[in-house]
C-alpha cells in the first residue's frame, strides 16, 4: 500500500515537472493567464499531496502494513 | 516612526520569542505534544523563506517577472519525493546521529573528515554573504521605517547592528547551543521559528491585502487594461523574454529543488530537528501550502508598487514602502516585524548549524593535529558559542563592507548554486551504492571550484573589489576560460551557465572517479547500509554469545579515555553505562567479540551526535580500542556465522533485510498494540477511578440524605410516598421512613384542606412546573398543624402526565410563629413610629414657627466649609440677601461679618456690627450654637437686631449722664463760685488800687506841667507827697502781683472744671479711641470734687506708666464718676455714724495687656445679701428720688460689653468697698 502512496507522490512529481516547465508554461505566458495557470496547478499538486498524506495516515492507523517493500 | 519605539517593539518581539522557546523547553505534556506536531515541523521548514523571499521576491517580480516563483515551485516538486528521500535521510540521521549536511555526506563516504571539512568550508563561504544579506535587509528596512525621525536616537541607529548581532547570539546560544545534546534537537528554538513563520506570513499577507485593495480600488477592468498597457507592469506578468527566460526559470527550479534540502539550515530543520518520520507526510502538503500562500500577494504588491510610481530600483522595499507611503504606521511596523522574523529565523538557524559544522569538522580536526591544543576538545560547548558569535560577526562585517553591492543582492541565488554542489554526493549517498569517497571528494571539489570561478568570482569582480578585465579577457588573456563564458559557452545566462558547468563537472567527476577507483570493504558496507537503511530497525534485540573473552572493564577504560577528550568524566561514564544497560551487558565481566563490536559501534554513534560521524569514527580508531588480534577474531566470527548459514554475504544481507523488515513491521505493530493496551489500561484505570469516585459520591449523598435536617421525599402522582428520609418521617409525625411509606396512602391528605395555596401547589406540579420555596400548612400524624417550606420537581411521563414528584420539605413552623410575633411587633412598631413621626412633624412645624416668629435671624453654617446650609426669612430680611444667594455665594456671608473669627475665642455671644447687602451697618447680638444639621457638624448663628435697644441704651445713658450732671451741677457751681468770689475781690482791690495810682499819676503830670511852665510847684509837691503817703505804695506793690496770681489760679481752676465738664458731657463717640485712664480719672475727680470733699479725702495713686487703652472716653468718665459719687455717698452715710471724714483711694496699675483701676472707700459697705444684685438694672439702696438704680448697671454694661473688661466688687459692711475694674489694652 505504501508503494501506492509512493507512486502517487512520484506521479505528482512527474506531473509537476511537466506542468511547471517549458513548453507548457509558455502557452499561457504573458498575462493573467500564467498567474492562474501556475497557482492552479500548484494548488492541485498540494491537494494531491494532502490526499496522499491522509491516505497514508489512514492506512497506518488501520495497521494495514501489507506493502511489498 | 521613532527609532526608540521600533527598537522597543523589536525588544518586545524578542522577549515573546524567548518566552515561547523557554515555555516549550520546560517539557510539559502539552508542549511536548505541540513540538511533536507536524504543523510545528512544517512551519519551521518555512525558515526557507528568508528576508530575500520576503522583500526580494517582490523586487524580483518587479524586475524579472514571474521567474521568482520557480524558487518556490522547485521545492514543491522536490517535496513530492520527500517520502522517499527525506524519510531515508531522517532514518540515517537517527541511526548515525547525524548533526549536519557535512556530517551526512562524510558519514556515507567512509566517514571522511576531509570531505566533511570541504562541505563545511563550502557551506561557510556560500552562507556568509547570505547572512550578510539578512542583516542588510533588517538594517535598510529599519532605516526606511525611521526615515522621518532619523535625527532622533542616533545612538540606537549607530549601534543597531551590534545590538541585533549580540541579541541573536544570545538567543541562539540559549536555545540552540545551551548544552551538548547528542540528538542536536532544539524544541524551544523550533517552536520560536515556527511562530516567526506565522508572523511573516501574516505580515506579508496584510501588506498584500492592503496593496490589492488599493490596486483594484475602482473598476477592475480599467485597472487590468492599464496594467497591460504599462510595459513595466506587463513585464511582471511574464516568466521571461525569450528562451533565456525559460532557461532561467528552469535554473531557478533546479536551485530551489536542491536548496530545500541541502541548504545547511534546511537540512538541519528538515532532517536533524525531525522528531518523527511521521511528520514528513503532513509537511509534504503543509509546507508547499505555506509557500503558495506567501507568494499569492507578491505580484499584486509588485504591480501596485510600479503603478503607484515607486521606482523599480526600490522594488526590494515595496513591501514596507507601500504602508509607509500611505502613512499606515502600525501596518508598516507589522510588516517590518514580519521581515525581521524572516531574517532572524534564517540567521539563528544558519549560525547554529554552521557553528556545529565549523567546530566539528574544522576546529576539532585542527585540535587533533596540533597536539598542544588537544585539551581544547573538552571545551566543545564554549567553542560552539564562539562559533555562533564568529559567524554572526563575520556576516555583519560582510554587510558593512559590501552593503548594497552587486555581490550581496545576488547572494541568495549564488548561495543556492553553492549548495547545489552537495546534491550529487548527498543523493548518491542514499541511492547509488557505487559512489565512493574519492568520487564525492572530486565531484564536490570540482563543482565548488567551477561555482566559485564562474559565479562567485564574477560577483566580486562586478562589485569592484577586483579588476574586471578577467571577466572580459579570461585568465592570462585566454578568452576560452572567461568565467562567465567558460569554454566559449555564450548561450546561457550567468547563473544557468554556472549550474550547467558546475553540475557537469561535479556529477562527472563523482561518477567517473567512483567507477574508476571503486570502493574498499568499509565503504561498501556503509554504502549498503545507507542504501537499505529504511528497511532496517534501529534496536534489534541482542542475543549475547556465551563467549566472554573480552574484558569489559579494560575496554571501558579505553573508551573512557576517548570520551574524556570531549566530555566531562562523569558524562563519559554515564554514556558508557547507559549503553551497557541498553545492551544488557552491565552485569557481565567478559563479553564476546561480537557484543563488543556492537558496543563499540553504539559508543561511536553517541559520540557522533556531539562531534560528527567522521570525527567520532576517527577518535575511536585513533585510540586503537580494537586490537589487531580482536579485529581478526571479529572477522572470523562473522565468517563462521556465514559458513553456518551456508549463504553468500549478499544473500545473507538480503535475508537479514527481509527478516529485519518483517521484524520491524511486527515490532511496530506490537508497539501499536502495546500502546493500545496501555490506552485500554489507562481507560480501565480511569473507569475504576470514576467508579470509586461514584461510590464515594453515593456514600456522601446517602449520608446527606439520611442526616439531612430537611425532609427529602419522592411521591407518586397519586400521592403515595415512594421514598423518604428520616427527617421527612419526623416532620410528618412518623417514627421511621418505612412507617411513613407504609401508612401514608396519599400525602395530599396531609395538606390542610380548604387552602387556596394547596390548590395552587397541586396545579403547578400537575402541569410540570417546579415549585420553589412554597410555604404551606400540613397536618401531621398527631393532628398538629405545621408550616412546611417545599421545593419540589415534578417528573412527567411521555404523555405529559405527572409521574413523580421529588422534593425537599423543611419544617418552618417555628419560623412562621416567630414571623407572626415579629409581625405583631412590627405593627406595634409601625404605630409607634407613626406617632413619633407625627410628633416630630409637629415639633418641626413648631420649630419652624418659632424660627420664623422669634424675630431673630437664624443661619445654619457648615462648620467645615463655612457654607450656609439653611436660614430663616428673618435672616434674609436682616442681612438683605435671599436664601438662595446665601447658600450659593459663600462670599456674601463673609461680607456680612457674622461668622465666628479666630480671635473671637470661646465667646459665642457677642454684639457685632453687621453689614447688610446695601452696605448699611446695623448692630446685632450674635449667639452661636453648635448643632448637627442633616448629619453635618454645623453652627446655628442666631442674630438679634439690637438697633432699637442700642438707641434706647443711648437714651438711658444720656439721661443718666444728665442726671449725674444735674446732681453735680450745684457742687460744680459751688466749686466754680469759690474761685470766682476771690477773683472778684482781687479784681475790686486791683480796681481801687489802680484808681489811686491813676490819681497819683495825674498829680505827677500836673506837677510836671507847672514845673515846665516855671510856676511855683512847692504846693503841688506837698500835695503829691501827701497823696503818695496816703496811697501806701509799698503795700500796693506787694499785694497787686499776689492778687493777680491768685486770680489767675482761680481762673485755671474754673477752666479745668469746665474742661472736665465738657469732656464728661461730650456726646458718646461711635469708634474706639486711645484713652489715657489716669487723665480720665483726674477729670472725674475734678468734677466730682464737691461731692466728696466734705466727707472724705481723696488720694490718687496713679501708675504713670499706664499704656493708653482702646476705649470710649465718655462712657469711662461716666463709670468712674458713678463709682466716685457712690463712694462719696457711702462715706457720707458712714460719717453720719462716726462723724469722721472718710477716705477715697483711686489706684491704677498696669501690665502689657491690662490696666486695672481700683476705687476704694471707707464707706458703709454693701451687705452680702444684696451684693450680687448691685449691677442689676433699677436696683438701688438709696432713698426714693436719690437714685434710679441705673448707675452700676450702666457701669457694668460699659465695662463688660463695650470694653470687654471686668468689674468686681469687694465689700465689708461698715469698713468700706473696693471696685476693681480691669480694662484690656485692646478689647
Amino acid at each position: 500500500m505504501i508503494l501506492e502512496g509512493r507512486s502517487i507522490a512520484l506521479i505528482i512529481f512527474a506531473a509537476s515537472l511537466l506542468f511547471f516547465n517549458w513548453p507548457l508554461v509558455s502557452i499561457a505566458d504573458g498575462g493573467l493567464g500564467i498567474i492562474l495557470y501556475l497557482f492552479f496547478f500548484w494548488a492541485i499538486a498540494i491537494a494531491g499531496l494532502r490526499h496522499n498524506c491522509r491516505r497514508e495516515k489512514k492506512i497506518q492507523e488501520n495497521g494495514n502494513e501489507g506493502d511489498d517493500r | 516612526m521613532s527609532p526608540l519605539f521600533i527598537f522597543l517593539s523589536i525588544a518586545v518581539y524578542f522577549i515573546l520569542l524567548f518566552l515561547v522557546a523557554y515555555t516549550v523547553e520546560k517539557e510539559s505534556p502539552w508542549t511536548i505534544r505541540l513540538v511533536r506536531s507536524p504543523l510545528i515541523y512544517s512551519l519551521s521548514l518555512a525558515v526557507y523563506c528568508t528576508s530575500w523571499t520576503y522583500y526580494g521576491s517582490v523586487g524580483k517580480a518587479a524586475s524579472s517577472g514571474l521567474s521568482f516563483l520557480a524558487i518556490y515551485l522547485g521545492p514543491t516538486i522536490m517535496i513530492c519525493l520527500w517520502w522517499i528521500v527525506l524519510r531515508r535521510m531522517v532514518i540515517i540521521k537517527d541511526k548515525y546521529r547525524i548533526t549536519s549536511i557535512a556530517d551526512f555526506i562524510s558519514a556515507r563516504y567512509k566517514k571522511s573528515q576531509g570531505l566533511a571539512a570541504l562541505v563545511t568550508l563550502m557551506a561557510l563561504i556560500g552562507s556568509m554573504p547570505y547572512i550578510a544579506l539578512q542583516f542588510e535587509a533588517v538594517k535598510s528596512t529599519f532605516i526606511l521605517l525611521i526615515k522621518a525621525d532619523a535625527s532622533e536616537n542616533t545612538w540606537i541607529m549607530d549601534h543597531f547592528g551590534p545590538i541585533i548581532v549580540l541579541t541573536m547570539t544570545f538567543f541562539t546560544v540559549m536555545f540552540g547551543a545551551r548544552k551538548l545534546d547528542p540528538t542536536e534537537r532544539h524544541r524551544g528554538m523550533m517552536t520560536a521559528i515556527a511562530l516567526e513563520s506565522v508572523i511573516k506570513l501574516l505580515a506579508f499577507s496584510a501588506c498584500g491585502i492592503f496593496a490589492t485593495y488599493y490596486l483594484f480600488h475602482g473598476h477592475s477592468e480599467d485597472v487590468l487594461h492599464s496594467l497591460f498597457a504599462n510595459p513595466a507592469t506587463a513585464a511582471v506578468l511574464r516568466i521571461g523574454d525569450g528562451e533565456n527566460g525559460y532557461i532561467t526559470w528552469s535554473t531557478f527550479m533546479i536551485l530551489g529543488m536542491s536548496a530545500i534540502l541541502f541548504l545547511p539550515r534546511q537540512f538541519h530543520v528538515a532532517v536533524v530537528e525531525n522528531s518523527s518520520v511521521q511528520n514528513i507526510l503532513p509537511a509534504m502538503w503543509q509546507f508547499p501550502l505555506y509557500m503558495l500562500l506567501i507568494n499569492i500577494f507578491v505580484v499584486p504588491i509588485a504591480l501596485y508598487g510600479i503603478s503607484s510610481g515607486i521606482p523599480i530600483d526600490l522594488a526590494d522595499t515595496y513591501v514596507l514602502r507601500i504602508p509607509v507611503t500611505h502613512g499606515k504606521t502600525w501596518l508598516a511596523l507589522f510588516v517590518f516585524l514580519g521581515g525581521f522574523s524572516a531574517a532572524t529565523s534564517m540567521i539563528i538557524i544558519a549560525s547554529m548549524t554552521m557553528s556545529t559544522m565549523l567546530v566539528n569538522h574544522l576546529l576539532l580536526p585542527l585540535f587533533n593535529v596540533l597536539r598542544p591544543l588537544a585539551f581544547m576538545r573538552r571545551y566543545l560547548l564554549g567553542w560552539r558559542w564562539i562559533g555562533i558569535l564568529f559567524i554572526l560577526s563575520v556576516g555583519y562585517w560582510f554587510q558593512i563592507e559590501l552593503g548594497q553591492s552587486y555581490a550581496l543582492v545576488n547572494m541568495g541565488l549564488i548561495s543556492f548554486a553553492a549548495v547545489l554542489q552537495f546534491a550529487p554526493a548527498a543523493i548518491g549517498a542514499i541511492f547509488w551504492s557505487a559512489g565512493s569517497k574519492l568520487g564525492a571528494l572530486s565531484g564536490l571539489s570540482s563543482g565548488f571550484f567551477v561555482w566559485f570561478y564562474t559565479l562567485m568570482l564574477p560577483a566580486f569582480l562586478k562589485s569592484g573589489l577586483m579588476s574586471s578585465s578577467l571577466l572580459e579577457n579570461g585568465p592570462w588573456g585566454i578568452r576560452f576560460l572567461r568565467p562567465e563564458h567558460l569554454f566559449g559557452l555564450d548561450a546561457l545566462p550567468a547563473l544557468s551557465h554556472t549550474v550547467f558547468w558546475s553540475l557537469l563537472f561535479n556529477i562527472g567527476a563523482f561518477v567517473l572517479i567512483s567507477l574508476l577507483f571503486g570502493q574498499n570493504e568499509e565503504e561498501r558496507n556503509i554504502a549498503h547500509d545507507f542504501r537499505s537503511i529504511s528497511l532496517r530497525k534501529k534496536n534489534v534485540p541482542q542475543e549475547h554469545s556465551e563467549d566472554d573473552s573480552i574484558d569489559i572493564d579494560q575496554k571501558k577504560e579505553a573508551l573512557l579515555s576517548v570520551l574524556n577528550d570531549y566530555f566531562p568524566p562523569e558524562k563519559s561514564m554515564e554514556v558508557i553505562n547507559t549503553k551497557l544497560i541498553e545492551m544488557s551487558l552491565h552485569a557481565r565481566k567478559g563479553i564476546s567479540i561480537i557484543d563488543f563490536s556492537e558496543f563499540h559501534r553504539g559508543i561511536e554513534i553517541v559520540l557522533a551526535g556531539s562531534i560528527g560521524a567522521a570525527m567520532a569514527h576517527r577518535a575511536l580508531n585513533r585510540e586503537n580500542v580494537f586490537a589487531r588480534e580482536e579485529k581478526n577474531r571479529l572477522s572470523k566470527a562473522y565468517a563462521e556465522i556465514l559458513s553456518r548459514l551456508n549463504v553468500s554475504p549478499q544473500e545473507l544481507a538480503e535475508k537479514i533485510d527481509f527478516y529485519r523488515e518483517r521484524e520491524q513491521l511486527l515490532t511496530t505493530h506490537g508497539q501499536e498494540l502495546e500502546q493500545r493496551i496501555r490506552e485500554k489500561e489507562q481507560e480501565i484505570e480511569a473507569r475504576t477511578q470514576v467508579e470509586k469516585a461514584l461510590k464515594e459520591a453515593e456514600y456522601q449523598y446517602r449520608s446527606i440524605f439520611n442526616n439531612a435536617l430537611e425532609g427529602i421525599f419522592q411521591a407518586s402522582a397519586d400521592g403515595k410516598i415512594l421514598t423518604a428520609n428520616p427527617a421527612m418521617a419526623t416532620i410528618l409525625g412518623y417514627s421511621t421512613p418505612a412507617a411513613l411509606i407504609k401508612e401514608v396512602v396519599d400525602i395530599r391528605t396531609h395538606f390542610k384542606t380548604g387552602s387556596a395555596r394547596r390548590d395552587r401547589l397541586f396545579r403547578r406540579l400537575i402541569v410540570g412546573k417546579n415549585v420553589e420555596n412554597f410555604e404551606i400548612q400540613v397536618v401531621n400524624a398527631s393532628g398538629k398543624v405545621l408550616w412546611l417550606n417545599i421545593n419540589a420537581r415534578p417528573s412527567l411521563d411521555a404523555q405529559g402526565r405527572l409521574k413523580l414528584v421529588e422534593g425537599i420539605a423543611e419544617d418552618i413552623t417555628k419560623r412562621k410563629e416567630a414571623e407572626e410575633k415579629l409581625n405583631l411587633y412590627h405593627d406595634k412598631l409601625e404605630e409607634t413610629v407613626q406617632l413619633r413621626t407625627a410628633e416630630v412633624l409637629e415639633n418641626q412645624a413648631f420649630l419652624q414657627e418659632v424660627l420664623e416668629g422669634i424675630l431673630a435671624a437664624v443661619i445654619v453654617v457648615d462648620q467645615d466649609t463655612q457654607g450656609v446650609l439653611d436660614c430663616n426669612s428673618i435672616a434674609e430680611k436682616l442681612l438683605g440677601y435671599d436664601k438662595a444667594t446665601l447658600t450659593r455665594d459663600k462670599n456674601a456671608l463673609l461680607k456680612t461679618n457674622i461668622l465666628q473669627k479666630a480671635n473671637d475665642g470661646q465667646v459665642l455671644d457677642r454684639e457685632l456690627i453687621v453689614e447688610r447687602q446695601n452696605g448699611e451697618l446695623i448692630p446685632v447680638l450674635r449667639n452661636i450654637l453648635f448643632v448637627t444639621y442633616k448629619g453635618l457638624s454645623a453652627q446655628a448663628i442666631i442674630l438679634f437686631d439690637i438697633a432699637e435697644r442700642k438707641a434706647l441704651e443711648r437714651q438711658v445713658n444720656m439721661s443718666q449722664k444728665l442726671q449725674s450732671i444735674g446732681q453735680l451741677a450745684s457742687g460744680i457751681a459751688h466749686e466754680i463760685n469759690t474761685p470766682i468770689q476771690y477773683i472778684g475781690s482781687n479784681i475790686s482791690f486791683l480796681s481801687e488800687s489802680f484808681n489811686q495810682l491813676f490819681e497819683t499819676n495825674n498829680l505827677y503830670k500836673a506837677l510836671m506841667e507847672r514845673a515846665k511852665s516855671g510856676e511855683d510847684i512847692s504846693k503841688d509837691m506837698e500835695e503829691v507827697a501827701r497823696h503818695t503817703e496816703a496811697l501806701d505804695l509799698e503795700f500796693l506793690m506787694e499785694e497787686i502781683p499776689h492778687a493777680v496770681n491768685e486770680s489767675l489760679s482761680g481762673i485755671n481752676q474754673v477752666s479745668s472744671i469746665i474742661k472736665a465738664m465738657k469732656q464728661f458731657a461730650h456726646p458718646e463717640q461711635e469708634n474706639l479711641t486711645q484713652v489715657d485712664i489716669n487723665k480720665t480719672l483726674e477729670q472725674t475727680v475734678t468734677i466730682s470734687k464737691n461731692e466728696w470733699k466734705y466727707v472724705a479725702d481723696l488720694q490718687l495713686d496713679l501708675d504713670r506708666t499706664n499704656p493708653e487703652i482702646a476705649g470710649y472716653p465718655g462712657p469711662l468718665n461716666q463709670v468712674f464718676l458713678i463709682l466716685v459719687i457712690n463712694a462719696a455717698h457711702a462715706i457720707g452715710e458712714q460719717n453720719e455714724k462716726s462723724n469722721q471724714k472718710g477716705q477715697i483711694i483711686i489706684r491704677t496699675r498696669s501690665n502689657a495687656s491690662d490696666v486695672t483701676v481700683s476705687i476704694s472707700d471707707t464707706g458703709c459697705g454693701i451687705p452680702e445679701t444684696i451684693i450680687e444684685k448691685i449691677f442689676d438694672p433699677f436696683f438701688t439702696t438709696k432713698a426714693v428720688g436719690k437714685g434710679t438704680g441705673q448707675g452700676l448697671s450702666i457701669a457694668y454694661s460699659i465695662i463688660t460689653e463695650k470694653h470687654r473688661g471686668t468689674i468686681e466688687v469687694e465689700s465689708i459692711v461698715g469698713k468700706g468697698t473696693t471696685f476693681t475694674i480691669r480694662l484690656p489694652v485692646k478689647p
